[in-house]
């Protein structure tokens, strides 16, 4: 599934670590997260919606899937 | 030489600045301040962090304590009993440290974890198998049982990181 995480983190100023942190999830799945070579649980993916103030679909696009 | 030489300071905050260390006078010349960059790790990262220092010393000691029971006869067989049981116990502390890693794990790497012990524990339950079937029918040397647990510790580590490096 597509995303724009890398690009919300670097608007951010943030490294792969400090999201990790704010998500409490390591930095390897920051790295999958953001390569798209790992789809987020529902509440993992809220969460990263609310860190950023935005909806999960402004985040995470699933059209390819679809 | 400065007048505070015996103030000695060291900052550990968890933010997102550096930690200080300032160095008392005298030691190294006029005070210095030292700025180490900080090693900031989430959770998870630093759950795992632990674990492998842990594993580490568990490990060593395992293996001193094998090398301890083989070798060393001692007096009293209440104590014979007591350098067996150590590597056992050792080994069942291994087992708890490894759960807690997993269970202290994120969502992404919980599921790895345990797709890599699924496919460790087949593969070592296999060989084991076949190697008993060698041994029965035509008469392999013998696979000391208590092989089989650092046995999967080893399949899991080669097999996670080849998991963990295809992610």
């Amino acid at each position: 599934m597509k995303n724009n995480l890398r690009e919300l983190r670097k608007e951010r100023g943030w490294t792969q670590e400090d999201l990790a942190i704010e998500l409490s999830v390591s930095r390897q799945t920051i790295n999958a997260l953001e390569a798209g070579r790992y789809d987020p649980s529902l509440p993992l993916a809220f969460k990263i919606a609310r860190l950023f103030g935005r909806t999960a679909e402004e985040i995470f696009d699933d059209s390819d899937e679809a | 030489m400065g007048g505070s030489s015996s103030q000695w300071k060291a900052y550990f905050p968890y933010g997102k600045e550096t930690f200080h260390f300032q160095v008392p006078a005298g030691l190294l010349g006029e005070r210095q301040e030292i700025a180490m960059p900080e090693t900031r790790r989430s959770p998870p990262d630093a759950a795992r962090h632990r674990f492998a220092f842990r594993q580490g010393a568990i490990m060593l000691a395992f293996g001193l304590a094998v090398f301890a029971a083989a070798w060393w006869v001692p007096p009293s067989p209440a104590l014979r009993w007591l350098l067996v049981a150590l590597p056992i116990a050792l080994l069942a502390l291994w087992a708890w440290e490894f759960f807690k890693v997993i269970r202290d794990d994120d969502e992404m790497m919980q599921g790895l974890a345990l797709r890599a012990i699924s496919f460790s524990s087949v593969l070592v339950l296999l060989l084991a198998t076949m190697w008993g079937m060698l041994e029965r029918l035509v008469g392999a040397p013998q696979l000391p049982l208590f092989l089989l647990m650092p046995g999967f510790a080893a399949v899991y580590g080669i097999v996670s990181t080849i998991m963990g490096a295809r992610r």
